[in-house]
């Protein structure tokens, strides 16, 4: 449980000395974190001169991570035509080892997530290539934002695990509980940053995810959607009214740090040469379960819409035991059209509570 | 100027390519002249025999024939009918030739006399309701968009090139711009058609933070009555709507069911089946 | 000798928009010798009339694809002056500097894509790519550039996307606006290369006294917006387009004609340097001279010429303009708008003469009347005018049909029309 904090270790981080540490990190690793961009916009961004931005820890990114470890389109392979047929090549790139550097609970909750989906069955080499070599350094949430609703998917606000370091804003410090060895490498390697922490500082933790629990704005009820769902107690209407109002723009599915759905194609460059490229796909796409020949298995929109949320909902929960909406609330932000999660998860609970 | 192709050992010719234009602005023509980059490589792949625009040799036999523009007066049926002949390929390069394009805007009026009196005054001119080229002609491809993409051409032509069936996006711009990470327009006050609007551009505009305006008429699932719904929500009114449907006359029918009835404008432009 | 000659040119081709050239000479006598356009008529006016405001720069822009930039900013210029809206300073600069790059990409196709071919007798530009690669690749870097400024400045080359009645949709990046800066300056060994290339060209020996129309620039050679006026000494304010347009419909073209002091007048390059000269910038002028084209010359080939002059001039000016953008901090891109009841002009330089948008609204905003006023639908009588002149001069001196086709032809080219536009 989040007051216990069961990190092994703990230290504390005066936010003064915050950019020497980053920038000690930046010397050996590729820094990632969130800035704000001229539009206003925060997003995670490769940072290349530390000096040159303010990293902004107020607000949660608008982007999440799946960017970094599964590109919205990447190259799989090459090939060439051959008269004997195809000659394929694998593309191998690899990234950086890198530093994500101010990763909200419901993020973090989210790498989790891909990690499983990319190794369980089948190991997907591209995405265990970029993710490979990467340090999470997150950080708890004292605001969760007006959309945010990760207190009911049980990933947030505040998180202790699958951060290698994570941070708590204690006013003029941060109390730093590490969790993997790699984290303990970090704080050994760099000990001159850090100093340690007491009990009251602890106290002070607890204090914050207490009053952090206390600030959000609404109550989404998604275990009560997700006991509905696994007793095939959600009335067809539910999905035949959300579903009217999707636009198929697939915003949710892109912003979701979860959706991890993709579509494989090949692309002609010239009269020999090509390549085998894998893009970001969305289950509520018109074209998404099309299969050779034109067969649709899945009835249309209505079909699609209960899809996403019944993966998200039952399917995942009855796979790793939780849902794979982490809560973020992007999904509300982006769908102009009302068919996101918050809104299903309200209809389905109608009447009953 | 290039080694022979060939595609799975087989020996490809390269198609001679023409290039021909109706009533237009010659923007999609000129979208291709604009290509310095990977010009000289498209040169490299087709053997263009007609583009009046920039070269003064001429050939009247063409294995793909790209033709910009829409119909708006009856020498050009002749003219588009004598291409359709000539060509093995017929392409509708851009939305003038695939909807009627801007130029359609003026068979909003019912009474053509008055559309020629209100810019040439009493001096007789001819012109007739626009038309798509698939009104007239068999039309083997469309190539959407005002203007065109000039990356979508060069993959169309590639495709068919190399003899790949061609296929357009069925989605909307929206996903595109979205995958784009740009905030919602609706969100900064600015009217779009992009949930309805077939993809292909990669937001071209609403990336530059300018609504959808719709020039590649509906995505396979435009959902046009839940759009303009939405809105109505965000305080855009039906006559803005409007606007952005009837612009380039890909969305004929779908501004047909916005538009309210008045007595001085037509309700339908009805279209001949090819 | 040969005194007898038939040229019928259909469809002319490297220019935009159809047209057709017909001369016909008898024993040294010219029977006939007539431009005539037979482009399709699209009915812009009419399409505007009943839509609201913010349709007619979205619109009017698709006019033309090669100076869509220029109609745009045209008619966002004539509704910002029925409005009483006065861009900021950050907006007509960053306008202007769009404008400039538009012009830059507009002369460089025109120069080398359109018109060198014919100076280096072949039929299009694609068998230079073979003869004289240098000149192609240094025609596609000039090119691309300006192209690369539009898109970073307007959104799109082509009927861009960022600019609005009010200002701009977004701003470029200040490193972007640098990038160009620094690609600008490295570009003029290019224009002088040019100028190199050009002063090898042999120039028709054609004149014909003309009477040349452009805006009047006050301290700087002007592009957006002023004063109107001719070198026979007509002065006309933005708002009185009509009496420097005086417009009318002739048999043989489905283009209106203008005329002024004269039975025809000339707009663009060579009329906007007849007339401002001395508003070059020193290096433009220095070239100007070098290339033997100094005011008032009345040779319709000396286009060319003036085109090149005022690549140099637009790229000059543009660095000066990036330093001015460079140099504050990012205003508000657009400002709000408030639609009135009135009417409004935007006279603007496009690369082929003087373009004039007018519409008059209604209390709520909507067009009642629109009219736009192109370049080469001013240009069309002179055209006529000049092939008369020139048939007539070769009449007697025995030429080949295709060396006074040719001559036809370059002496259209060299007016760089945009046919399609004309008619609209």
């Amino acid at each position: 449980m989040p007051h216990a904090s069961s990190m092994a270790d703990s230290h504390l981080l005066k936010k003064d000395h915050l950019k020497g540490f980053l920038r000690k990190l930046a010397k050996e690793y590729r820094l990632v974190a969130p800035v704000r961009n001229r539009h206003g916009d925060v997003l995670f961004t490769v940072i290349d001169d530390l000096d040159a931005v303010e990293i902004e820890l107020s607000e949660p990114p608008q982007n999440s991570l799946k960017q970094f470890f599964l590109p919205q389109q990447e190259q799989l392979s090459t090939y060439t035509i051959t008269p004997e047929g195809y000659d394929f090549q694998p593309t191998k790139a690899t990234i950086p080892p890198t530093v994500y550097f101010g990763v909200h609970p419901c993020d973090l909750s989210a790498v989790l997530y891909m990690d499983v989906v990319f190794s369980r069955q089948q190991r997907d080499p591209f995405y265990l290539r970029r993710r490979q070599g990467s340090v999470l350094i997150g950080i708890n949430c004292n605001n969760p934002s007006p959309k945010c609703f990760c207190n009911a998917t049980g990933s947030g606000p505040f998180i202790e695990m699958g951060s290698d370091l994570q941070l708590t804003d204690l006013g003029d410090r941060f109390l730093v509980e590490t969790g993997r060895t790699s984290g303990h490498t970090l704080t050994e390697r760099w000990q001159g940053f850090f100093s340690p922490s007491t009990d009251k500082d602890r106290a002070a933790r607890y204090q914050a995810f207490l009053e952090a629990r206390g600030r959000f704005s609404r109550q989404v009820h998604v275990e009560q959607a997700i006991r509905r769902l696994e007793a095939d107690t959600v009335p067809d209407e539910v999905f035949a009214k959300l579903s009217l109002r999707c636009q198929d723009c697939g915003g949710c599915a892109y912003l979701c740090p979860t959706c991890t759905c993709f579509t494989i194609s090949d692309q002609p460059l010239d009269a020999v040469n090509g390549q085998r490229l894998r893009s970001w796909d969305a289950c509520t796409f018109a074209g998404f379960t099309v299969m050779a020949g034109g067969h649709n298995p899945v009835q249309a929109k209505t079909g699609a819409i209960r899809q996403r949320f019944t993966h998200k909902l039952r399917d995942d929960v009855r796979l790793t035991g939780r849902p794979s909406c982490v809560g973020c609330g992007r999904c509300v932000g982006i769908c102009f059209g009302g068919t996101d999660i918050v809104r299903f998860v309200e209809r389905t609970c109608q009447g009953s509570l | 100027m290039s080694e022979p192709l060939s595609y799975l050992g087989v020996p490809l010719a390269r198609p001679k390519v023409g290039f021909f234009e109706l009533s237009s602005c010659e923007g999609c023509q000129l979208q291709l002249l604009n290509n310095e980059a990977t010009l000289l490589d498209f040169l490299n792949l087709v053997e263009i025999v007609n583009f009046r625009e920039g070269m003064s040799e001429r050939a009247d036999t063409y294995d793909i024939a790209f033709v910009e523009g829409s119909v708006t007066r009856k020498d050009e049926i002749a003219r588009l009918t004598e291409i359709r002949k000539n060509a093995k390929i017929l392409v509708a390069l851009g939305s003038c030739a695939c909807f009627g394009g801007v130029n359609q805007l003026k068979n909003r009026f019912r009474d053509l006399d008055w559309v020629k009196k209100e810019v040439y005054g009493d001096f007789p001119i001819e012109t007739m309701e626009v038309h798509p080229l698939k009104d007239f002609v068999q039309v083997d491809l469309e190539i959407f968009g005002c203007p065109i993409k000039k990356e979508e051409v060069e993959r169309i032509v590639t495709d068919l090139v190399v003899g790949k069936a061609v296929h357009h996006p069925e989605y909307p711009v929206c996903m595109e711009c979205k995958a784009n990470e740009n905030i919602c327009l609706f969100e900064l006050g600015e009217p779009c058609l992009g949930p309805v609007t077939r993809a292909g551009c990669d937001s071209w505009c609403t990336s530059n933070r300018r609504g959808c305006w719709g020039c590649r008429g509906p995505a396979e699932g435009a959902n046009l009555k839940q759009l303009e719904e939405i809105m109505h929500t965000y305080g855009f009114s039906s006559e803005t709507i409007l606007d952005r449907l009837e612009c380039f006359g890909g969305f004929a029918s779908f501004a047909d069911a916005v538009r309210s009835p008045s007595p001085n404008k037509k309700t339908t432009a009805r279209r001949k089946k090819s | 000798m040969k005194l007898s000659c038939e040229v019928n040119v259909h469809h002319l081709t490297r220019v935009e928009g159809h047209g057709n050239i017909n001369i016909s000479i008898k024993n040294g006598v010219v029977k006939k010798a007539q431009w005539e356009v037979i482009e399709t008529p699209r009915f812009f006016e009419a399409m505007l009339v009943g839509k609201h405001w913010e349709n007619a720069p979205y619109i009017c822009g698709r006019i033309c694809g090669i100076c869509s930039i220029g109609h745009t900013l045209a008619s966002i210029r004539a509704v910002e002056n029925a409005f009483g809206i006065t861009p900021s300073t950050q907006t007509a600069n960053l306008r202007l500097l769009l404008k400039h790059m538009e012009t830059l990409q507009s002369h460089i196709l025109h120069l080398y894509f359109l018109a060198a071919p014919d100076f280096l007798g072949v039929g299009s530009v694609l068998p230079l790519a073979k003869t004289h690669p240098e000149v192609v690749q240094r025609a596609l870097r000039l090119k691309l550039l300006a192209n690369d400024a539009c898109d970073i400045i307007g959104g799109r080359r082509l009927h861009p996307t960022r600019t609005v009645v009010g200002g701009f949709t977004m701003l470029p990046e200040k490193g972007e606006l640098e990038k160009i800066r620094q690609r600008l300056m490295a570009s003029v060994p290019d224009l002088l290369a040019s100028a190199e290339l050009f002063k090898t060209f042999a120039i028709p020996d054609f004149t014909r006294e003309t009477e040349f129309v452009s805006l009047k620039g006050e301290t700087n050679y002007p592009f957006i917006g002023g004063g109107l006026v001719s070198t026979d000494g007509v002065v006309k304010k933005e708002h009185e387009y009509r009496a420097m347009t005086n417009e009318y419909c002739k048999k043989g073209f489905t283009s209106k004609l203008s005329k002024l002091s004269r039975p025809s007048f000339a707009v663009g390059a060579l009329a906007r340097l007849n007339n401002n000269f001395a508003l070059l910038h020193p290096t433009a002028r220095e070239i100007s001279k070098f290339l033997g084209l100094v005011p008032v010359n009345h040779n319709p080939y000396m286009s060319n010429v003036a085109q090149l002059v005022e690549c140099v001039q637009v790229v000059l000016d543009s660095v000066q303009l990036i330093d001015a953008l460079l140099g504050s901090p990012w205003q508000e891109a657009r400002q709000p708008v408030k639609a009135k009841q009135g009417e409004g002009v935007g006279a603007v330089e496009v690369p082929r003469g003087i373009l004039y948008h007018y519409y008059k609204f209604d209390k709520d905003g909507k067009v009642i009347k629109a009219d736009c006023v192109i370049p080469t639908s001013q240009n069309h009588a002179n055209i006529l005018h000049d092939i008369e002149a020139l048939a007539s001069q070769y009449a007697k001196t025995g030429k080949k049909d295709r060396e006074i086709e040719l001559l036809a032809e370059m002496l259209v080219r060299a007016y760089d029309p945009c046919i399609s536009c004309s008619v609209h």
